[in-house]
């Protein structure tokens, strides 16, 4: 089991002002029953928190927020935001085009970027969701474990609450929680080969190459699974195999692993929203698993079962 | 802050006005009319006049609306929100004597009930 | 894309967007299978959902106090809730229903036609109010709803195919 931890993680062990934001919550162990992996294919993990909208957050207060943060993320570039999301269950999954109101009678809010000095680490906020990003930068990075990027994200949200307090813009409401996990699996050299998904995962068979005589050129599976907990579903868990190319270090083909967790906390509360993300953290590891196969659980040295 | 006990100051049979927004006036293809939408009686602290107050004191139900021209207004009686289990508190205001409040809350059920129970005494079709 | 990660994408031609933080802002509309539903559902562009998008962009204008009695504009999130919503359960043959707001807050839909009167009241994120009244049969049917939705669906299902 590696634990070697990543260089960067140095740089986050930076000075906090501590809030006072209502609750406490201990360290986080990791789960002794989750599949590990010496080598992780993981090129990026987000961990996101999504919150009702409040009128009183407006732009001016992101940039007062940055100067909280400078020292640890001083790059700063505004994007798109993102559209809310949310998890409705009924009979069909019929996919939805998402309908942002905001800009209606206010300027739109962008989603802030402020990035690290090494561009490692994003935090990102926008009037209804706070993010953090780690990503691999090279091919040296190192996967600094879910653990670790929980606990930086824990204080940067709680520090979040604590601003929102000073600022008197009022209290903070988590509605959504998200996980994502995107790993850049590769075959070797000499398997370089984005048709054969097969080596990577059962959910495709190597039969499915020679259909009609054709050549696969690509392929694209997607697996939606319902998350339940007491047999009512709380969230989903979005599961794609895509073909991308790797741009970290020289380019080359790959399988691109998408793994997202959604789902709605038991309530408002931070803690029920880390809660929440643990257990997404949790279904995302189990799933991975199986829906990869041994052959690739022994490049990346799975060390949780007995061989 | 208004007392939260309904001590019957309103007697069962006074009738109590409550404006509706332009907004929350719908057509109801059932009965072919125009209707108070639900939603507008679903406020926890729902704001209404006493009409027997305004009486007393020389004014009528025009006195609700004067401020909101383009209102329309219904009426239904403190015996139906008290049948509904909703006090039904006067609540003085310094330019609104006949102000009361229909405490508790609304589920879509005890809205529709008090609509049910209401009639018009103004309805201005909305603007199409 | 979320950010600048180390893989870029092969996937123009496949237009399949969860709606995952990750997915990028623009994609290709060359038709496949999962374009194809999502094309067939979303055209021609369905009356209900134009009707609600403009009372909607209407009722957001709405400041505070709009009724007269102290009631909140409407919340963003909680639009954007019932939009999630309606647009994964309204077919697109179903009839556009009236979209009012609710005094003290909320966003409430409702239909009275084909001898149902059929309201949902939007007051929180995973939080609202179904009320269906069937004339014809004499049921009344009142039911706080989170994130399942398979009551409100066979109303709207019902109101559609009556």
């Amino acid at each position: 089991m590696v634990r070697e931890r990543s260089r960067v993680q140095s740089s986050l062990a930076a000075p906090f002002k501590a809030y006072k934001v209502g609750f406490s919550m201990s360290a986080y162990n990791r789960p002794s029953d989750l599949p590990d992996y010496e080598r992780p294919p993981v090129s990026e993990v987000v961990l996101s928190i999504q919150f009702g909208s409040n009128p009183q957050f407006q732009i001016v207060h992101a940039g007062l927020y940055w100067n909280l943060i400078r020292d640890h993320f001083p790059n700063v570039s505004e994007q798109t935001p993102l559209a809310p999301a949310f998890e409705a269950f009924s009979t069909p999954l019929i996919e939805t085009v998402p309908f942002q109101v905001q800009g209606f009678v206010t300027p739109p809010f962008p989603r802030f970027w402020f990035e690290s000095q090494d561009r490692a680490y994003i935090l990102q906020l926008q009037q209804d969701r706070i993010l953090f990003n780690w990503r691999a930068i090279s091919n040296e990075s190192v996967y600094p474990r879910y653990e670790t990027l929980r606990e930086r994200f824990l204080r940067e949200v709680q520090r979040l609450v604590g601003f929102f307090q000073e600022q008197k813009i009022g209290a903070l409401s988590v509605n959504q929680c998200e996980v994502t996990y995107i790993n850049s699996i590769s075959f070797g050299k000499e398997q370089e080969d984005t048709a054969r998904l097969d080596l990577v995962t059962p959910l495709w068979s190597d039969k499915a190459r020679n259909i009609g005589g054709l050549e696969v050129e690509r392929t694209l599976i997607q697996t939606v699974f319902v998350l339940k907990s007491n047999q009512r579903p709380y969230g989903r868990l979005y599961v794609t195999f895509r073909p991308a190319v790797q741009t970290v270090g020289f380019l080359r083909p790959v399988v691109q692993l998408e793994m997202t967790a959604r789902g709605s906390p038991e309530d408002g509360s931070l803690d029920a929203a880390f809660r929440l993300l643990d257990q997404e953290r949790g279904a995302i590891v189990r799933t991975f698993a199986d829906v990869t196969t041994e052959e690739m659980h022994r490049i990346w040295s799975r060390t949780d079962v007995v061989r | 802050m208004p007392s939260r006990i309904d001590d019957g100051t309103i007697p069962n049979v006074a009738w109590l006005l409550r404006r509706i927004h332009p907004l929350q006036v719908v057509m109801d293809k059932n009965g072919g009319h125009y209707r108070p939408s639900s939603a507008a009686f679903k406020d926890p602290e729902l704001s209404v006049d006493a009409e027997l107050v305004l009486h007393s004191l020389g004014f009528d139900w025009r006195f609700s609306i004067q401020q909101h021209p383009t209102h329309s207004l219904v009426k239904f009686m403190a015996k139906a929100a008290r049948e509904l289990q909703l006090p039904v508190v006067l609540d003085e205001l310094p330019d609104n004597k006949s102000h009361t409040l229909v405490l508790g809350k609304k589920t879509s059920g005890k809205a529709n009930k008090l609509r049910d129970s209401s009639s018009w005494v103004r309805c201005l079709p909305p603007s199409l | 894309m979320l950010c600048g990660s180390s893989a870029k994408r092969l996937d123009d031609d496949f237009g399949f967007d969860p709606g995952l933080t990750m997915a990028s802002a623009s994609r290709s509309s060359q038709q496949t299978y999962e374009n194809f539903w999502k094309e067939y559902y979303a055209r021609p562009r369905s009356t209900w959902e134009n009707d609600i998008q403009k009372r909607i962009a209407d009722l957001m204008k709405l400041p505070d106090n709009w009724d007269g009695y102290n009631s909140p504009r409407l919340r963003e999130d909680v639009v954007n809730f019932a939009w999630t919503v309606m647009k994964q359960l309204m077919h697109p043959q179903a009839p556009s229903p009236q979209v009012v707001p609710s005094s003290g807050g909320g966003l409430q839909l409702e239909w009275h036609e084909k001898d149902i009167d059929l309201e949902v009241n939007f007051t929180e994120t995973y939080r609202c109010e179904l009320w269906v009244d069937d004339h014809r049969t004499g049921t009344c049917v009142t039911k706080m709803l989170t994130n399942e939705f398979p009551d409100l669906e066979n109303a709207i299902l019902l109101l559609t195919t009556r």
